[in-house]
């Protein structure tokens, strides 16, 4: 076979005999085996349900008031997920036959999850207005059961990506996560230096103030600094440059308009992006005033159609509230996690409609775009819509 | 009463090989029911998106592409499953590193045969003769496997009596391992070790590796040119979701199976772990058969010959993949290449050797996303991957409390590694990083310790033998059939989604013969 241009010496000795004896081989080698079922027992894969369970079912076993909070003190007959200090857990509250999941950082250490008495520690803000807040901090007692995810989240120290030095700018609830950072740092799970700068609206206002305190005295690397908006007026890039000098990375956690105001202090620092990280902050709200919301379509209720494997559910959604909201409200609970775009486990299929989807919050990845996937949480109706989502229990 | 589910086909996971099947099926006007616990298709072939970046999860590159008169077999295979994807060709081969004390190369080789061969001779001089001999090879098995995928792999009758005739070269070869026909064909050391970069692709150091398999793939990709797709392996995954559904079937997320109902030999159905029973005349499995074998299915119904196969054979790799966005460009950083092996010798039996544990693997593959896709990430930024293979349960003894600090600790050797050998500084640049272990890889895809290669190809398991298996051998249980890198084709995209397709058609031919 003149064909190829390889000299016909280097087969010289060889036959296609063992290549017709391939399989007689293999069955050999396969038939000399042993015909026991060995059990299914690899130490990755019981990490994998000690580390990132997909669900935790817990009692609350302690609860502690707080000047407008609680905290609630979580424990489960087997220890809790193991987390990197100021990740969060989404948490399922039923108000009334509504089920619904919130996000919730852990405030406790890490240390606190390992051995017998594994726990977290959620701590929840009272909020009149908050449909599932006011719930939990009115109607739950210790022993009430309370399923949640296992942790989630990006918002922790990472030793070669951020600076050896965080400065922590906290509000409201928001200082939650910075609570765990600093019981890891002082229990010695963390090493790096926090600088933590809490904002609120007057003293009273002050969420963990007794803890702080306790930590910043009882460990070099806290530091606190409290900015009373009745005193000292917001968190500025003047006071951050007061306490804290050379290289940093600035985390912020707390409600929307604190980030804005960050965008600010952070371009005034000249901080690169790499120093400057978000918590995702939840939902993101009414988006009828955001510029290129269509004027036309805000506060409209639409027919929401939602596929959940063979079942088809129908509701009514409106133009300000998230498509996520809406299946909460109409009785099905759609998967969802950080509520805030971007961590995509609400990822669905938006089979018709339009929707709008604000840019600061808009975590999907590119193809999704093209093959027109969503993220619920974080879409709004500007049409009647028809859903694919996946299944939830 | 809840209402009966039946479908025609079930198919448990919607990994590559999943999705192909599914696709085929679907195709065929099969009613099919895709089953994924994760809420995304696509299982290795996804991305996952940090702050401003969206990284490629596991895709180097395709094989067997190319496109209008180099169109490979997996070419054709997307075209005629109608998948709307952006392909992007890859107009260079591979960069290779040995550190190895006074043997060691830092080389980049280009796409085209021609081309591979005159730089090879730049390289090494000497060596091109060898080198068009390997090419030569590579482009005969080619054709060899292209005229087999005719005949789907089964000439038989007066077809094989052709391949006897036809392909006997190719037949001859088969059987005979990478190394030493390399050494044969008088290629020198160095350009064999150079030549030999792409065996972690395979799985088997090249002294345990067919040379047909080895040559066959390499010439693909030279001949052919590597190809990823414009917007992530995601992208992959939801055309095949796309085309799925189009075909009338259904895909449910969030799914997981947690039985695969087998009675008296027979596959009847499977059961969700919220206790929903779905029935089907065939089910398609894309996990693990170690996964499906002890945890899935009953253990009296577990087929002797699968009991005795999973302790014959050797479980292949599962992987650390280390994820960087840099806050600056390739060129501002002095990177180049877009898929490099960085190893500490060339010697790729020793390199094999050292993969089973956490302290001695020190080589490892970088990829460089905006080598082929500049605006993969913003302007001013670049995706730097690391990967590596082990070829054991490399966080045995590993308590939970230790994980985190393990994991940040193996992204920083391979940094330091990485930094020192290139002579580049990265870690003033990191915007995300972000690690997968194997035990990532076992969250996501519930493999056996995050294998994600199936089974190790030693000489008596390799493709060939295996494929020959696929049909009839290895099928054990009726209506039940295994698609995946465990399958006949090995792993990899390319072949994972051949994989898919070769088991649903023989799915389809059993269905047809009431089997």
């Amino acid at each position: 076979m003149g064909k190829y241009n390889y000299s016909k010496k280097y087969l010289k000795g060889l036959s296609v005999g063992p290549f017709l004896k391939q399989v007689k081989i293999r069955n050999e080698h396969i038939e000399a085996a042993s015909d026991e079922l060995k059990p299914f027992d690899y130490h990755s894969n019981k990490l994998v349900e000690q580390l990132h369970p997909s669900i935790q079912h817990c009692k609350v076993s302690k609860i502690i008031n707080r000047t407008d909070a609680k905290s609630f003190v979580l424990t489960s007959d087997k220890p809790l997920a193991y987390f990197r200090a100021g990740q969060y857990v989404s948490m399922n509250i039923k108000v009334g036959k509504i089920m619904v999941s919130r996000p919730f950082s852990i405030s406790s250490s890490p240390k606190k999850a390992l051995g017998k008495n594994s726990s977290y520690m959620i701590t929840i803000k009272d909020n009149p207005d908050g449909f599932s807040s006011r719930e939990v901090n009115k109607n739950w007692k210790v022993g009430q059961s309370v399923d949640i995810s296992g942790p989630q989240g990006e918002f922790y120290y990472q030793s070669l990506r951020d600076a050896k030095h965080i400065v922590g700018v906290a509000g409201g609830s928001g200082i939650t996560p910075f609570i765990s950072m600093a019981e890891a740092i002082a229990d010695g799970t963390e090493d790096f230096s926090l600088t933590i700068i809490y904002g609120a609206k007057n003293k009273n206002a002050l969420l963990f103030k007794t803890e702080l305190d306790a930590l910043a005295k009882k460990c070099k690397k806290v530091k606190v600094v409290y900015v009373l908006e009745d005193k000292d007026g917001f968190i500025t890039s003047k006071i951050i440059k007061k306490y804290v000098k050379g290289d940093f990375s600035l985390f912020v956690c707390g409600p929307r308009g604190l980030y804005k105001a960050m965008d600010k202090v952070a371009s005034e620092l000249k901080l690169t992006r790499r120093r400057f990280r978000k918590e995702v902050f939840g939902e993101y709200g009414d988006p009828s005033k955001d510029k290129d919301f269509p004027k036309d379509l805000v506060n409209k209720t639409f027919k929401l159609t939602v596929i959940m494997r063979n079942k088809k559910y129908h509701m009514p959604c409106h133009s300000n509230e998230t498509l996520l909201n809406a299946m909460e409200k109409g009785g099905v609970h759609a998967p969802s996690r950080c509520r805030s775009g971007e961590c995509g486990w609400c990822h669905s299929l938006l089979m018709e409609g339009k929707i709008y989807a604000p840019k600061e919050v808009d975590g999907r990845r590119l193809a999704d775009y093209t093959f027109n996937w969503i993220h619920p949480c974080a879409s709004y109706p500007l049409s009647d819509i028809v859903l694919e989502v996946p299944y939830n229990k | 009463m809840e209402e009966k589910l039946h479908y025609d086909v079930v198919i448990v996971g919607a990994g590559n090989g999943g999705l192909s099947a599914a696709t085929y099926l679907s195709k065929k006007g099969k009613k099919v029911l895709v089953l994924e616990k994760h809420n995304l298709p696509g299982g290795c072939a996804t991305s996952f998106r940090r702050g401003r970046f969206e990284f490629e999860a596991t895709l180097h590159e395709l094989c067997a592409m190319g496109e209008g008169e180099t169109a490979g077999q997996i070419r054709r295979l997307v075209d005629d499953y109608g998948l709307k994807v952006k392909w992007v060709p890859i107009d260079e081969a591979f960069c290779s590193i040995s550190l190895e004390k006074n043997k060691g190369f830092y080389v980049c080789m280009p796409v085209g045969v021609k081309a591979f061969a005159d730089e090879m001779e730049k390289v090494v001089p000497g060596c091109r003769a060898s080198v068009e001999t390997f090419l030569e090879f590579g482009r005969m098995f080619s054709d060899g496997v292209e005229w087999l995928a005719k005949y789907y792999n089964e000439p038989a009758g007066l077809a094989k009596v052709k391949m006897l005739l036809k392909w006997k070269d190719l037949m001859k070869l088969v059987p005979v391992d990478t190394d030493s026909m390399l050494r044969k064909i008088g290629m020198p050391d160095k350009a064999r070790e150079i030549v030999e970069s792409y065996w972690d692709y395979i799985g088997t150091p090249s002294d345990s590796m067919s040379f047909a398999v080895y040559a066959y793939m390499t010439y693909n990709y030279l001949y052919r040119k590597p190809y990823i797709c414009h917007d992530r392996s995601h992208e992959i995954s939801l055309a095949f979701d796309a085309v799925i559904r189009k075909n009338g079937g259904e895909i449910w997320y969030c799914s997981p199976v947690k039985k695969i109902d087998v009675k008296d030999n027979v596959c009847r159905g499977v059961i969700l772990e919220d206790g929903t029973y779905i029935s089907a005349d065939y089910v398609i499995c894309n996990l693990h058969p170690d996964t499906a074998f002890k945890k899935m299915i009953d253990p009296e119904e577990v087929p002797v010959r699968d009991r005795k196969s999973m302790n014959a054979r050797t479980m292949a790799q599962p992987c650390l993949t280390i994820y960087f966005a840099l806050d600056k460009s390739m060129k501002e950083l002095g990177l180049k290449g877009y898929d490099t092996f960085l190893r500490t010798t060339g010697n790729n039996r020793k390199q094999f050797d050292s993969c089973n544990s956490l302290k001695t693997h020190k080589e490892n593959c970088f990829t460089i996303l905006n080598a082929v896709i500049p605006d993969s990430s913003p302007k001013g930024t670049c995706l730097l991957q690391f990967s590596k293979f082990y070829t054991a349960d490399v966080f045995k003894g590993v308590k939970p409390e230790e994980y985190f600090k393990l994991k940040d600790q193996l992204v920083k050797e391979a940094l330091d590694q990485f930094e020192k050998e290139l002579h580049v500084n990265i870690r003033d640049h990191i915007e995300e990083i972000v690690a997968a272990t194997p035990v990532t890889w076992a969250r996501y895809i519930g493999s056996p310790y995050g294998n994600v290669y199936g089974y190790i190809p030693h000489t008596w398991d390799g493709m060939f033998a295996r494929v020959q298996s696929g049909h009839k051998i290895d099928h054990t249980i009726k209506r039940l059939r295994f698609v995946g890198s465990a399958g006949t084709q090995m792993d990899g995209y390319s072949q994972t989604y051949l994989s898919g397709r070769e088991q649903a058609r023989y799915a389809l031919m059993d269905m047809k013969r009431g089997e």
